[in-house]
């Protein structure tokens, strides 16, 4: 009987191995399809007439912040040089403990403003709202502490533009990416209601005013492992999805939305710790019920910089949290699974996310602990066991490799000759053990979900500090 | 299956370390290839600078890479400069052969190669390339259509401005490109935008005017005001669908800046519309109409919130003592009290 459980059980992770691999290399095949079509569309996108365009709708961003006393002033400043026509800066200290308001009262003078709210999205109360007469297009929000998403709300709700750009306080927005990040806004304002952009990991780089001045690879390995995988994931994953119509994520570090679409599902979600990925899925769910012709387009482009953790414990937190944040929305939204009424949605993606992304890693972390016991009851043939891993964990390089090739045929932001080397050299290890660990991880996860962990509190525990906050996976 | 696996893993990896050659090779070739096309440019840019001054410089006989990268320099020098200049690099860029070689590639079956010639075009300056280029609005893919109403804008061909609105109005192309080559025009569009303003689709018409809000003159107050007021001639039932009209013609009344048509913002406050009311609000904030204050206060406290914060504005603007006093009451609405903090950071 055992034997008989088993084999069906290697006859399952083998299928369960093709068909991922399988669709890994469609959304490898896609994303290449695609961004080269973007590159050369950028040729004619005439950013820079855009730029100073008049025409190019305002935005409001988001800058929600809780104990960022360091950083938040440097923050602010950099969001005031962003590229865009006109804009308004709505930073938002979400009940801070430390001295993050009084940074920003110093640094920019600033005088207590009453604002009128919409009062369309719940949140925590306002104690004050201030302006800075050096800089009228910056508004600070002073609340009570609800976390990262009640903060947003906050800043939807004084927000006075139609677009809402959110950002990490700890992310760092290249100047342009405003305006690359809107430019599907531009193309068809009446069908977008969300673009996101790249995230790249700013270890290792020259970070000056604000801005990354000198991208380099980290020193340290974990956190360039981390690079290649954030390749595999932006610019294989959500490419492909957004290709199809069916991206589920939009990091939480950088995406713009439009506000009304925002209110109209009520903004985003504190009881969750996936709050970017709960936002995203409810505004399809929406507009697909409402019967509204839409897009969520993912823009390759855009680039917003962020720290990895560079520590075994904060990545792992990082991930179990990411995979918490993953099942949250998926059990919420369970409904739309192979319901054709979703389109791709509901077809494609959730069921992708349920059986690969969120299943994946217990599958995987199951096959290792029945390979000794296979071993014991003698049903295992080494040299097969040894070529199946071979293979695997070649494909496995192969599609990482094909993920940098990628990058280096289109967007090439890493200057150094030498470093392609170090990064194709990263993109073949990290299937030997690197991937192996995140599994773990997340495996570990719905240990956490048992025992009712279901969020992080407030923003001072967000993992590692400056890390991104939104789920990040293969393919996702 | 055991050597099938073997070998297709075999196969992966010789895959994989061919593709990292090809990264390094690539990345290598790259840089070679910059270096020379930065050794040229630098040693064409005199060149380019007497041409453009007009000293007709003795060009003799250039290699193909020479050829390029002068036409490299020339093609950015074309996008900021107007009048004789630019018509120089046109000269050169006909007289080379250069025009009619784009022209050529317009017409050719990948869209890639029509796109890159429709680009090219506009850097080029040619004005005898304009024809080729409106027909090129009618093309199949949208990035041909993009990359020529660039340039028609950088073109200045005015010739073109009804057919890039309708392009705008029928999302034909996108709005920051065709708005964008209209806005390039400056007011040599604006002679185009007033013949559309009888245009029986409202979404042109409503195009058309916001855009000659930007272009045009005093001289269009009247036209703007009788936009504003078009609802008294249409149907009740098609009165939503002309509010894009009306609320454009507020803005570009607002930009144009003129008070001749102060009683007709002042009547759009009334607009059912509640964007037609924000639009009108900043409008008479931006012209300073002090006969509006009451009736902006009255939007700042009563109306919803967009055209509520737009009264408040316009209320902080054209009387900021006054707007002070009026927020500073208790029991003042939000808005209002919006409006007396704006008042006193920005004091007119």
């Amino acid at each position: 009987m055992i034997r008989d459980v088993i084999e069906a059980f290697g006859v399952v992770v083998i299928a369960y191995f093709a068909v991922l691999n399988l669709l890994y290399i469609a959304f490898t095949a896609l994303a290449w399809r695609s961004i080269t079509r973007y590159l050369h569309s950028l040729e004619y996108a005439a950013i820079d007439e855009a730029l100073a365009s008049p025409l190019t709708p305002p935005i409001s961003i988001l800058l929600p912040g809780y104990n960022e006393e360091a950083g938040i002033v440097q923050s602010v400043h950099a969001l005031l040089q962003l590229r865009f026509p006109e804009f308004e800066v709505i930073a938002i200290n979400d009940g801070s403990k430390d001295s993050t308001l009084q940074q920003l009262h110093d640094a920019f003078d600033l005088v207590e403003a009453p604002r009128a709210l919409r009062g369309t999205v719940a949140h925590a109360p306002i104690r004050g709202t201030y302006r800075s007469p050096r800089h009228p297009e910056l508004l600070v929000v002073d609340k009570e502490n609800g976390g990262k998403a009640d903060a947003l709300n906050a800043g939807v709700d004084a927000a006075r533009y139609p677009y809402v750009c959110a950002v990490d306080a700890d992310a760092i927005i290249e100047p342009e990416a405003l305006l690359r990040v809107a430019k599907p806004l531009l193309d068809d304002p009446d069908l977008v209601v969300a673009t996101g952009g790249i995230v790249r990991i700013a270890n290792g780089c020259t970070v000056e005013d604000g801005r990354v001045t000198e991208v380099r690879l980290p020193k340290n390995r974990l956190a360039t492992l981390q690079v290649v995988e954030y390749f595999r994931a932006f610019l294989v994953g959500r490419v492909g999805w957004s290709q199809l119509h069916a991206l589920l994520i939009i990091s939480g570090a950088f995406g713009l939305f439009r506000r009304s679409t925002v209110e109209a599902v009520g903004g985003w979600d504190h009881t969750t710790v996936g709050e970017d990925m709960e936002l995203v899925v409810r505004m399809h769910r929406h507009m697909r019920e409402s019967g509204q012709e839409y897009r969520v387009q993912f823009v390759p482009d855009p680039v917003c910089w962020t720290e990895a953790p560079e520590t075994l414990k904060v990545l792992s937190r990082q991930r179990r949290r990411w995979q918490r944040g993953l099942f949250e929305t998926l059990w919420r939204h369970k409904r739309m699974t192979l319901n054709p009424r979703y389109g791709a949605l509901g077809m494609l993606a959730m069921p992708y996310f349920i059986v690969f992304e969120l299943l994946g890693p217990p599958i995987a972390l199951l096959g290792y602990l029945v390979l000794p016991i296979s071993w014991a009851l003698g049903l295992l043939s080494w040299p097969f066991v040894l070529a199946f891993f071979v293979f695997a964990v070649m494909l496995g390089q192969l599609l990482s490799i094909s993920a940098l090739a990628l990058e280096e045929f289109s967007f090439r932001r890493h200057p150094r000759g030498r470093e392609i080397l170090r990064m194709s050299a990263y993109a073949a290890i990290e299937n030997l053990g690197y991937r192996q660990l995140t599994d773990l991880w997340r495996g570990v996860a719905f240990w956490d979900l048992i025992r009712g962990k279901k969020s992080w509190g407030d923003m001072q525990r967000r993992g590692f500090q400056t890390a991104p906050s939104d789920q990040l996976s293969n393919s996702s | 299956m055991i050597d099938a696996l073997q070998l297709l893993g075999g196969a992966l990896s010789v895959l994989a370390v061919a593709t990292m050659v090809v990264l390094v090779a690539r990345r290598v070739a790259l840089s070679r290839t910059e270096r020379r096309r930065a050794a040229l440019e630098h040693e064409l840019t005199p060149l380019a600078l007497e041409l453009v001054d007009g000293e007709e410089p003795e060009l003799g006989r250039l290699s193909a890479a020479q050829e390029r990268a002068l036409a490299a320099i020339l093609g950015r020098y074309a996008r900021k400069l107007r009048g004789e200049p630019r018509d120089r690099i046109a000269a050169f860029f006909e007289e080379r052969g250069a025009v009619r070689r784009e022209l050529g590639q317009l017409r050719s079956r990948r869209s890639a190669k029509r796109a890159t010639a429709a680009f090219a075009l506009g850097d080029m300056g040619a004005l005898s390339t304009v024809d080729a280029l409106i027909g090129a609005l009618d093309d199949r893919a949208r990035d041909v259509r993009s990359a020529a109403a660039r340039s028609l804008g950088m073109l200045e061909a005015e010739a073109a401005v009804p057919r890039l609105v309708e392009s705008l109005a029928g999302s034909e192309v996108p709005r920051a490109i065709a708005g964008g080559a209209l806005l390039a025009m400056g007011s040599k569009a604006a002679p185009g935008l007033r013949s559309l303003l009888d245009a029986p689709d409202p979404g042109v018409r409503a195009n058309a005017i916001e855009l000659l809000g930007f272009t045009g003159d005093a001289t269009d107050a009247d036209a703007l005001d009788k936009a504003l007021r078009e609802d008294h001639a249409i149907a009740a039932s098609s009165w939503g669908e002309h509010a894009e009209v009306r609320a454009a013609a507020a803005r570009a009344l607002g930009r144009i800046g003129t008070r001749r048509a102060a009683a007709g913002l002042r009547g759009a406050l009334n607009d059912p519309a509640p964007f037609v009311r924000t639009a009108a609000a900043h409008a008479l904030g931006r012209i300073g109409d002090r006969d509006a204050f009451d009736a902006l206060v009255r939007q700042a406290s009563d109306d919803m919130y967009d055209p509520a914060q737009a009264a408040a504005q316009a209320l902080a603007a054209i009387d900021p003592m006054k707007a002070m006093r009026l927020g500073g009451v208790e029991g003042a609405s939000a808005h209002l009290a919006e409006a007396a903090a704006l008042a006193e950071l920005e004091p007119a």
